[in-house]
């Protein structure tokens, strides 16, 4: 007897359905991404650039928590995407859904890509904004051959450094989420066996040498200005991060099917 | 017709064998116990028909197939835990299935919800234990699926609830054509709902054959043979 | 009918045909009236549907129960048949009880005797 084709479940639904799931993970980081940007409005309608040097360096302080605790953040929702179905057996549920391991990965990786996008564009867009428009950096004197940030003004500039940085953030929420699944395959440890993963997978990242391939391709976007040095921002760097994230996401995916997750 | 056959099912988990050599055939239409004390492999034979884990050796086919996505749509599985999300109420659950299985009927499900009288608009988390396990029967059953896999759904619940579920169990049951295999080590109320039992031990199959068959060889209740030969 | 819950030490199925046998003697079951519905009766009992079923069955095989198809399932208004089954049940009650007495040492003429002395059992509560 075999099954009828046209009893495939929709899979914009089923997707739809998995993404909503993802939203509650949301809720607190992009309350948080609100108040701050209501902060940092507030600040500058309020009182402009700061006149005393103390005054710019918190600002700056202030400004610079985005850039800094969004890795964190991407760090932690990795793990926890996986982690929280673990620790509330909802991924029993998930387990018996008719869907493949890439379409349950897939949506966790879409939800975030969305989230950390919202809180990069808010959280970094504001920051780039007080930064460079509200002239916090050059009150703090930084100079230019330090930041060479100034050139980077135009909007397309600072659109490519968004993407950059949200790719480095997908790449490190999927390193957490793959280092999980492999946490999990271990039969015991699975602590350590995450934790070794995830600083295997930042290493391969970190290492695998770039320069072979940047020499072939054009470097657009990468006329900030200043002394040539390597480019930060390049088009490559987001490939290969997009490459890696899928790379990682596939695998994630294989080892959700094969069931060698539910140790 | 064979609704699940196994032939020397193996599972290992690091150093232990939670199912050795499992040999077994359940035909289409009947309501079949898995039963044993706990840590005999109940669940983890059910967890291998669910498809939600992959046996170390042997074969498996459920429905005429390997278990798969296929097989995942065509079986309702019902884990020993509360799996649903806590924040899901009765109503999102329902949309929630609705979008993964086709032929799943909402209108069942909440009158399934009714009938086990659990409110649809109650978060699964706010529940109590029993509640939930009415909740998670009444979404199961609500698949109205070929094959049903129910590990342990009168596990530790009021007996109430216990009769609300059998109840629910007896009144969807659609007889000779779904396939019923529960596992439980708690046969208060159950045993007479079974035409076959397989019982494990340690993993293996120590018996395995018609309830009502056995009840004439060892003049005894199921719940009193399986006591004797797990002892 | 049966009452609940069934003796799980015997085969339900064996119990359940049983007391439908002793139904139909007793007339608890009208005949020409509709029998019981499977599903009702193995949600009351908490019992397989396929073993009721099968009951059905081997009652139907019997001539104690008629399906009409689109009708249902009926108990025979044969009175014939129904008179037969209380004979037989009545002969496999009073052989038991000879066969128990003979087994005691009584002759067959004491054991018939002995019939006229039996006190009459106080009727326990909840039977029928």
């Amino acid at each position: 007897m075999n099954p009828k084709p046209e009893h495939e479940p929709r899979l914009s639904s089923a997707f739809v359905e998995l993404l909503l799931l993802e939203g509650r993970r949301f809720s607190t980081p992009l309350l948080i991404a609100a108040a701050f940007s209501v902060l940092v409005v507030a600040q500058a309608v309020r009182v402009g650039t700061p006149a005393t040097d103390v005054g710019a360096v918190l600002l700056f302080l202030l400004l610079a928590l985005p850039p800094l605790s969004l890795p964190l953040l991407a760090i932690y929702w990795g793990f926890s995407t996986l982690g929280d179905e673990w620790r509330g057996h909802t991924h029993q549920l998930l387990l018996s859904l008719p869907v493949r391991g890439r379409t349950i990965l897939g949506a966790k990786l879409v939800a975030a890509g969305l989230g950390l996008s919202a809180l990069s564009l808010v959280g970094g867009g504001l920051s780039w904004w007080r930064l460079v428009h509200g002239r916090v950096l050059e009150r703090l004197d930084l100079g230019r051959e330090r930041f060479t940030i100034e050139a980077a003004t135009s909007v397309s500039q600072a659109g490519l450094v968004l993407v950059w940085f949200v790719a480095t953030l997908l790449m490190l929420f999927t390193a957490a989420l793959l280092a999980y699944a492999i946490g999990r395959t271990a039969r015991r440890l699975q602590g350590w066996a995450a934790g070794a993963s995830f600083i295997g997978l930042l290493g391969v990242w970190a290492l695998v040498p770039l320069e072979p391939v940047t020499r072939w391709l054009p470097s657009i976007g990468c006329q900030i200005g200043g002394p040539p040095g390597p480019c930060l921002f390049s088009p490559a760097e987001v490939m290969f991060d997009a490459l890696l994230v899928g790379l990682m996401w596939w695998v994630a995916a294989r080892l959700w099917d094969r069931g060698v997750v539910e140790a | 017709m064979v609704a699940v056959e196994t032939r020397e099912l193996s599972k290992r988990f690091a150093s232990r064998w939670a199912l050795r050599g499992i040999s077994l055939s359940i035909d289409r239409g009947d309501i079949v116990g898995v039963l044993g004390p706990n840590g005999s492999g109940k669940s983890t034979l059910l967890k291998l028909l669910a498809g939600v884990q992959r046996p170390t050796s042997g074969l498996i086919s459920v429905l005429g197939q390997t278990p798969g996505q296929d097989t995942k749509r065509r079986s309702a599985y019902l884990p020993e835990v509360d799996h649903y999300y806590p924040g899901m109420t009765g109503r999102r659950a329902i949309r929630f299935l609705g979008a993964f299985f086709p032929g799943f009927d909402s209108h069942l499900a909440l009158r399934l919800l009714e009938l086990m009288a659990v409110s649809p608009d109650e978060a699964f988390g706010s529940l109590s234990r029993g509640h939930r396990a009415r909740f998670k029967l009444a979404l199961a059953l609500a698949r109205q699926a070929e094959l049903v896999l129910l590990d342990e759904p009168l596990g530790g619940i009021d007996v109430l609830s216990r009769e609300r579920i059998l109840h629910a169990i007896l009144h969807e049951y659609r007889v000779g054509e779904q396939t019923i295999i529960l596992a439980t080590h708690e046969l208060h109320l159950v045993e007479g709902l079974f035409d076959r039992v397989v019982i494990l031990k340690e993993g293996r199959i120590v018996l395995a054959a018609p309830a009502d068959q056995l009840r004439s060889q060892w003049s005894h209740s199921i719940e009193g043979i399986v006591r004797e030969v797990c002892a | 009918m049966l009452r609940k819950p069934f003796d799980p030490h015997i085969p339900i199925y064996v119990q359940i045909l049983a007391a439908f046998q002793r139904a139909l003697a007793r007339g608890d079951l009208t005949p020409g009236e509709r029998a019981p519905a499977v599903r009702d009766l193995a949600m009351t009992l908490v019992v397989n549907p396929n073993t009721i079923l099968r009951v059905y069955q081997q009652l139907e095989a019997e001539g104690f129960l008629l399906t009409r198809r689109g009708l249902g399932t009926f108990v025979t208004a044969d009175a014939e048949v129904l008179s037969r089954l209380r004979t037989r049940l009545a002969d496999a009650a009073a052989t038991t009880y000879l066969e128990e007495m003979e087994a005691l040492g009584f002759s067959r003429e004491v054991a018939v005797e002995r019939l006229a002395h039996v006190p009459r059992p106080v009727p326990r509560e909840g039977d029928e």
